[in-house]
């Protein structure tokens, strides 16, 4: 589904040249619950953000569904990632202005056709899914951390998208919320089938997944599978 | 719709800065509409001043005398019973005047000066031209009943050092080419305020510079007063079929005064610049607000094209926050106007000439609707053009970079 092959990601820092990724190759499956850990500055962000189509490689191709993401422009990479990939991030980045509802709404923007009342049925069922039902009307300045982000993983799955892309999606959290956050987000990966890769420098919230992919200095140092159940 | 939603609520996001760029754009919407009203309250007030003491609505001079106007020739002149009988039947027309418009020399024992005559009929003049009472310094405008009397400009007065009461003797060349001379009393003195007004100009009764110069029954000019109702173009285009077997010129007020024109033009490219001045404040204000905003939400602009909002999406979001505070501004700005000139209308601002010490005539700002949606739409291209740019630099930025921003 999505095929990362010998990727590196090269960034100009004044005139110094940061190799942030070096050769990277990987596969990821559909339903999987991939974790990208590894100490900071290690590419887990890069990493993301080429598979997000947010960024393209230096060298090395991004497949997603058969296509060299690398050969998109703009237009054609912002319409995958809004139909074929889902972000949680870090510091939440709801829109302040706009209540629960319509922060998950805001991602059919460019969905001219698509049925009103199938896009209520899909936001409000996450909501709940969530946790937030009554919290509809409520803006993200009246949520607590926690809340933001089930907030952010309902307008990661609203579209169903093919993958989920949580970057340090529990770093703002405490670990008790944090925990209840990576159980929604196990919980939904199951129901739903959603992929989900999410990067993280916590050994604990990497044991959520069942694949792990331990970077070191812009490449792949470890990489292990396990039953999460 | 979403971008629209997301657009409205963001003006109301940093109530401090929407406030600021509102009330430039309030300020700029309110001072176009106020200057454009007293502007054109100044230019009605004088274009009134004219016709009312000096040309009338139409005048009627015989073919060639206006192009002849600085000999002041009185061979080219109208038998004024021709004029009555041709308009006896006329509608649209409330009081026609006659008068002889000649050069003369008036002398005093110790001085001597140029006069610009002109000889009314006073009852029927002062019918169309109302405010040459208005204009006294010292004394009193001639009254129907008066003979051999005189009311001078006071810059012509002040040459010749006479004091009301005082006789001057006229000379002038009859239409025949015999000079001959009459003796005046000074009835009054008086000024004007109008752009190119004759600084020798003095006023006679018509029978006295008929007998004078012999022209009885005979005037160089004749004024008329058209009904209110009536469109002046349509009255003169009937008189015109009327008089077509006369060698007459009739003309409109506007054809004959066209430094009123000069005037209003000049004033139009005054209020022009300062609109542009205005613009100018208006479009930084703006832009340097819009620049700030950008700024402050890039990790947002990130956000939006993470999840899937492109170039084109970005740019009207920005755009369409400028366009509502452009509106805003400008419908506040449109209404505290209108209010402003509306009461300014109904008190009237004294307009003083220079060294004058009374106020030479009152000015009544007028509301124009078509400024009031020209002010609209400044203040709307204003906020959108500035809000172009910032808007332009948010669509293009890198979404990983933005994302990156806190």
């Amino acid at each position: 589904m999505i095929s990362v092959q010998n990727v590196t990601k090269d960034y100009k820092l004044g005139k110094t040249i940061v190799k942030a990724l070096r050769g990277v190759s990987l596969d990821i499956d559909h339903g999987g619950f991939s974790c990208i850990s590894g100490p900071s500055g290690c590419g887990k962000s890069t990493l993301l953000n080429l598979i997000g189509c947010l960024d393209k490689p230096t060298t090395g191709k991004v497949i997603i569904d058969d296509e060299d993401v690398g050969k998109l422009n703009k237009n054609q990479l912002a319409e995958i990632r809004n139909k074929k990939i889902g972000f949680i991030f870090q510091s939440f980045n709801l829109i302040p202005v706009l209540n629960v509802y319509e922060n998950i709404e805001m991602v059919f923007m460019s969905w001219k056709d698509f049925p009103k009342e199938e896009m209520y049925k899909r936001i409000t069922s996450l909501i709940e899914e969530v946790g937030l039902k009554d919290y509809l009307k409520h803006k993200p300045g009246e949520l607590s951390g926690g809340q933001m982000q089930r907030v952010s993983i309902a307008r990661a799955l609203v579209t169903k998208p093919q993958v989920v892309l949580a970057d340090e999606p529990t770093a703002n959290l405490d670990s008790k919320t944090s925990y209840k956050i990576l159980e929604i987000m196990v919980d939904l990966n199951k129901r739903h089938n959603t992929t989900f890769i999410f990067s993280t420098h916590d050994p604990i919230v990497s044991g959520y997944a069942n694949r792990n992919i331990e970077l070191f200095d812009g490449a792949i140092k470890s990489e292990d599978f396990k039953n999460r159940d | 719709m979403k971008i629209l939603k997301i657009a409205i609520r963001n003006i109301t996001r940093n109530k401090r800065r929407t406030t600021i760029t509102v009330i430039t754009i309030v300020i700029g919407v309110f001072v176009i509409i106020l200057a454009k009203g007293i502007i054109k309250g100044f230019q009605n007030e004088t274009i009134v001043q004219m016709i009312e003491t000096r040309t009338g609505d139409i005048q009627i001079h015989k073919v060639g005398y206006r192009e002849t106007l600085d000999i002041l020739p009185l061979d080219l002149s109208i038998d004024f019973n021709d004029v009555l009988n041709g308009m006896s039947d006329s509608k649209g027309i409330k009081e026609i005047s006659g008068r002889i418009l000649f050069s003369g020399q008036l002398t005093t024992q110790e001085e001597s000066a140029l006069l610009y005559g002109k000889a009314i009929d006073v009852a029927k003049e002062l019918a169309i031209c109302p405010r040459l009472n208005d204009n006294m310094d010292l004394g009193e405008f001639l009254t129907p009943e008066d003979r051999k009397k005189i009311v001078l400009n006071k810059d012509l007065n002040k040459k010749l050092g006479l004091e009301i009461g005082n006789s001057v003797l006229l000379f002038a060349t009859s239409k025949a080419g015999a000079i001959n001379a009459t003796e005046l009393i000074l009835k009054g003195v008086f000024h004007s305020d109008l752009p190119d007004s004759n600084k020798n100009l003095g006023y006679i009764p018509l029978r006295d510079a008929q007998e004078l110069l012999l022209m009885d029954g005979i005037v160089t000019e004749v004024v008329l007063k058209k009904e209110g109702s009536y469109d002046i173009n349509q009255t003169v285009a009937e008189m015109k079929n009327k008089f077509s077997g006369y060698d007459y010129e009739i003309n409109t007020w506007q054809e004959i005064e066209q430094s009123i024109d000069r005037m209003v033009e000049s004033q139009n490219l005054l209020s022009g610049a300062v609109s542009v001045i205005l613009f100018v404040i208006v479009f930084s204000t703006v832009m340097n607000t819009m620049l700030m905003v950008v700024l402050e939400r890039t990790n947002e602009i990130g956000t939006l094209m993470a999840i899937g909002f492109k170039r084109k999406h970005i740019l009207s979001l920005f755009l369409l926050e400028g366009f509502f505070k452009g509106i805003i501004g400008g419908i506040i700005g449109a209404i505290v106007a209108t209010i402003v000139v509306f009461s300014l209308n109904t008190i009237g601002i004294p307009f003083y000439m220079p060294g004058s010490t009374e106020a030479s005539f009152i000015i009544k700002p007028e509301i124009d609707l078509k400024i009031i949606l020209l002010a609209l739409l400044f203040s709307i291209g204003a906020a959108v053009l500035a809000s172009l740019y910032p808007a332009n630099r948010g669509s293009k930025m890198d979404p990983v970079e933005a994302l990156r921003s806190v």
